[in-house]
Formats: C-alpha cells, sequence, structure tokens
C-alpha cells in the first residue's frame, strides 16, 4: 500500500464510477458515501491482503487477470448474489489504482485461463529442436528437412537455437538449452518455441514453411 | 574454382596431393577390427532406393544439405577447412571434421577443433597414418582440444596439459555407427540423405575424408571436405564420382557433447 493512502481501502458500489477522468481523491471521495460497499470490500481485501500486495508490484496489464485468477474462485464462492459480483469489479479496479492511480474500467466477466509462461525465459526468440537421431532416415523426408533448412536457419540467427539429439550431453551449454531439454515432451521429433514473454511446444511441423509460420507468430 | 571432380576415369595426376600436403590412411584389416568393434553397426533404417531421388532433390531446394550448413557455419561464414599440413594424419582431419559439422547442425558455435592433439597422442607424436574409426574412437573417450589449448599444425608434447584435457572433452562423441562395406553405398546414402556426416576412408586414395553430400545419382557423385586447407578444390570440397566415391571404410558420428 502506498504512502497516505487510506488504511481501510474504499470500494466502488458500481465498478463504472470510476473513469481516466477523475483524480485518486475524487474517487475516493465518491466511495466513501458507500458504506456498505466499502464495509464488504474491507473484509475482503483483508481476508486477501497478501494478494494485493502482490498485485501492486505486477504490471498493471497483469492485474487484471492476475486478480481473477486469484480472487475470482474464492469470491465466487463467498458472493452468490450480483451485487457481490459489483464487488468482484471493484477489486480489479482498487488493483489498478493502487498500482497506476488511474484505473482503467473493468467490466465484470468470466475467468480467463492464465497466459502460459515462456518456456524459455529469456527475450527474445529461441527455438530448440529436439529429434531421434537413430530414427532420422525414418521421418518424412519433408519434416528431416526441417531440421537442415538454411531457412529456418536464416530465420533464428546465431546462437538463438539448437537442434539436438533426445540425448545429448548438454551439461556444459548455456543453461537455457539444458533447462529447454528438461521440459516434458509427448513425442519426437518436438520443437519449442518462446519470444520471452509467449512460446509454442509441440510435434515438430511436417513441412519447412510450416515452421516458419509457427516461428514467425512468436519471432515476428 | 570448379570443385575438383574426381571419376574412375581420372588420371592419377589429377588427384594427387598438392605440394605441401600428403595422405596418410592406414587400411583398416577387418579381419582384427571388424564391423562394429568400436561402435555400434549401423542401425538406421535404410532408406528405400526408390525415394532417393525425391529426397535428395527436396534436399537441395531447401539448402539442408551438409555443405549448406557447413558453408554458413561459422556466424554464416564457411567453416575453414582443416589442414593436415603435409602430415600423415588425414585419418584424424576426417573425424575432426565431421565433429565441426555436428556441432553446425546443433547450432553450436564454432570451435576451432584441432585434429593434431587426436593424431599426435594416439601415435605418440609420430607422423604415421591410420583409419577414421582409430580416430573417432579416441575422440569418443576424450574429444578434441581447440586451437587454443593445442595449436593447429603443432606437434608438440608441451600442448598436453591438464587444461587441453579438459577442454577435449567438451567436444567428445557420444553416438557413431560403423557401416558395413558389404552394404556400404545404401548405408552412406541412407546417411547422408538423413543429415549425417560420414567419414570416409578410400583405399584407392590411401587417404581419409569427410563425406557431406549426396550430389547426383546418375552417375554417381558424393562431395567431401578434405583436409588439405580452403585452397584445395572449391572451398576444401570436392566431388568423387562412381566407384571413388564408396568407402572401403566408413563410420558416422550422429551426437557430441554439447557446449559453449
Amino acid at each position: 500500500m502506498r504512502e497516505n493512502e487510506p488504511a481501510h481501502l474504499p470500494i466502488l458500489p458500481q465498478p463504472i464510477l470510476a473513469d481516466h477522468t477523475m483524480t485518486p481523491d475524487e474517487i475516493v471521495g465518491k466511495l466513501q458515501a458507500h458504506d456498505q460497499a466499502l464495509e464488504r470490500l474491507t473484509q475482503i481485501t483483508t481476508a486477501h491482503g497478501a494478494d494485493i500486495a502482490q498485485l501492486k508490484a505486477d504490471e498493471a496489464g497483469e492485474i487484471v487477470s492476475t486478480v481473477r485468477r486469484r480472487l475470482w474462485p474464492r469470491l465466487k464462492a463467498a458472493l452468490p448474489t450480483m451485487a457481490h459480483l459489483a464487488s468482484y469489479a471493484a477489486v480489479a479496479v482498487l488493483a489498478s489504482l493502487l498500482t497506476r492511480g488511474c484505473p482503467a474500467p473493468v467490466p465484470p466477466g468470466p475467468p480467463v485461463p492464465p497466459t502460459p509462461p515462456a518456456p524459455i525465459p529469456v527475450k527474445g526468440l529461441r527455438a530448440l529442436i529436439v529429434y531421434d537421431s537413430a530414427q532420422l532416415s525414418k521421418l518424412p523426408p519433408a519434416q528431416n528437412i526441417v531440421l537442415y533448412s538454411q531457412s529456418i536457419r536464416d530465420y533464428l540467427g546465431a546462437n538463438n537455437w539448437r537442434v539436438f539429439d533426445k540425448g545429448v550431453d548438454a551439461t556444459n551449454d548455456a543453461q537455457i538449452w539444458q533447462d529447454a531439454l528438461k521440459r516434458p515432451r509427448a513425442a519426437l521429433p518436438w520443437i519449442v518455441i518462446s519470444n520471452g514473454s509467449a512460446g509454442y511446444e509441440g510435434p515438430l511441423p511436417g513441412t519447412v514453411a510450416d515452421t516458419l509460420t509457427l516461428l514467425k507468430k512468436y519471432g515476428g | 574454382m570448379a570443385e575438383i571432380l574426381i571419376h574412375d576415369g581420372s588420371p592419377i595426376g589429377h588427384y594427387l596431393p598438392p605440394a605441401g600436403h600428403t595422405t596418410g590412411l592406414v587400411e583398416r584389416d577387418y579381419s582384427t577390427h571388424p564391423v562394429g568393434y568400436n561402435a555400434k553397426p549401423f542401425d538406421l533404417p535404410l532408406i528405400p532406393e526408390s525415394e532417393w531421388q525425391s529426397r535428395l532433390d527436396a534436399q537441395k531446394a531447401a539448402k539442408a544439405q551438409l555443405s549448406d550448413i557447413r558453408n554458413t557455419g561459422m556466424n554464416g561464414q564457411p567453416i575453414p577447412s582443416r589442414d593436415q599440413n603435409g602430415k600423415g594424419y588425414c585419418w584424424a582431419h576426417s573425424s575432426t571434421s565431421a565433429a565441426l559439422i555436428v556441432r553446425a547442425i546443433n547450432g553450436l558455435p564454432y570451435e576451432d577443433l584441432s585434429a593434431f592433439a587426436v593424431a599426435c597422442i594416439i601415435k605418440n607424436y609420430r607422423d604415421e597414418g591410420g583409419w577414421g574409426a582409430e580416430s573417432l574412437e579416441w575422440i569418443a573417450a576424450n574429444g578434441i582440444p581447440t586451437s587454443e589449448f593445442w595449436p593447429q599444425k603443432s606437434m608438440s608434447r608441451s600442448n598436453d596439459t591438464p587444461a587441453m584435457r579438459t577442454n577435449a572433452k567438451l567436444h567428445e562423441f557420444s553416438q557413431w555407427m560403423d557401416l558395413d562395406p558389404n552394404d556400404m553405398k545404401r548405408q552412406l546414402v541412407t546417411c547422408l540423405l538423413s543429415g549425417i556426416p560420414v567419414v570416409t576412408d578410400l583405399n584407392w586414395w590411401s587417404h581419409s575424408i569427410c563425406t557431406l553430400d549426396l550430389v547426383s545419382l546418375s552417375p554417381f557423385t558424393t562431395r567431401i571436405w578434405n583436409s588439405w586447407g580452403d585452397s584445395w578444390s572449391e572451398n576444401g570440397t570436392g566431388l568423387l564420382q562412381g566407384n571413388r566415391a564408396i568407402p572401403d571404410s566408413a563410420i558416422a558420428p550422429r551426437v557430441m557433447t554439447a557446449s559453449l
């Protein structure tokens, strides 16, 4: 919580009450008129104080999805009426207030699944292909060529990719490749693509063109 | 300069080592070193001959041959050819060339691996010949150092230090196959169309080189990577045709330790 902010957090009885033109003080002034809702939200924020504190450290763009992911199941169970849904939305706006001081209205909605983390947690496009060298000649020809294709190598650039046999000893390679190799695989050949914020893990596409399309989806 | 083409009718002068170079192959004796003596026998499913042409065409169209990888394997530039410098160490350089290709396939940064370390230690610093599988076996157990730890062309015993040994261990073969002379052509083609370099011993040339590509089926032609420096033929690679392209002994490394 920021300095000079009230110890008991205010609530918006209707989420639409706050918009970008209002100062935090104006919003707080309006909020204080709604004592009952304030009391209710105080109970919620007290119960989930750790979550709110964590939210303050996050980027504002992630706040809403985080609130939904963390609090929605508990709120849903605790607040069966529509009035409580309004309180849920207020929590999202409040969290945004705490981070930015300038909230974006967030209508209530169903929870969305969290975005999967990037499989290779470094900035920039990376790709790892894992294959079984004992089965190289059994791969469909068009897929075998993916492992060696000049256009894929050119697109990825030097040192941003690896093509490894499943049994390779990579203990002296960079940690990101060691970690990527340890990720679970459901089949071979397998590809891991990451741009640092999102990624793909799955069977290697069957052609160079399809592989490039997939890489460009994450690499731009 | 066009690549040198060596075929069954080529005069001997066409492929003799240029001044300052030599070969160095000792023919492998299969009675004492049978198939699989230091490696598992060839175990890839053979690619049917009916598929060879279409696979070759697709490989070329996608620039997915091993020579394509060699030509861009050093930060977009060609990986330099090894140079055995007039010593009879072709058999260690052919395996080392294959190691450079395997690393490039893996996407690992170029390392200037020094085959002289392999040959000098195996032969106790004598200028002696050998065969490809002999060096590959040693590399699998001990690795190859970079030129930082064993300078290219050096035969000094002072290079053999603990630091050199530690560095060499970063570059070991971990999976390789011994090709069968009784089925050599089909196994060779399966390797090349699958993207596996072949350490190739040629008795007619008394030489060991690394075969990179299948170039054509009719006439049967392969592209080899020699160890006579980049000035030989076209940037160190040449073409073998007909029976000249069929190894007498061959070993195919598939996997190496990965290291920066």
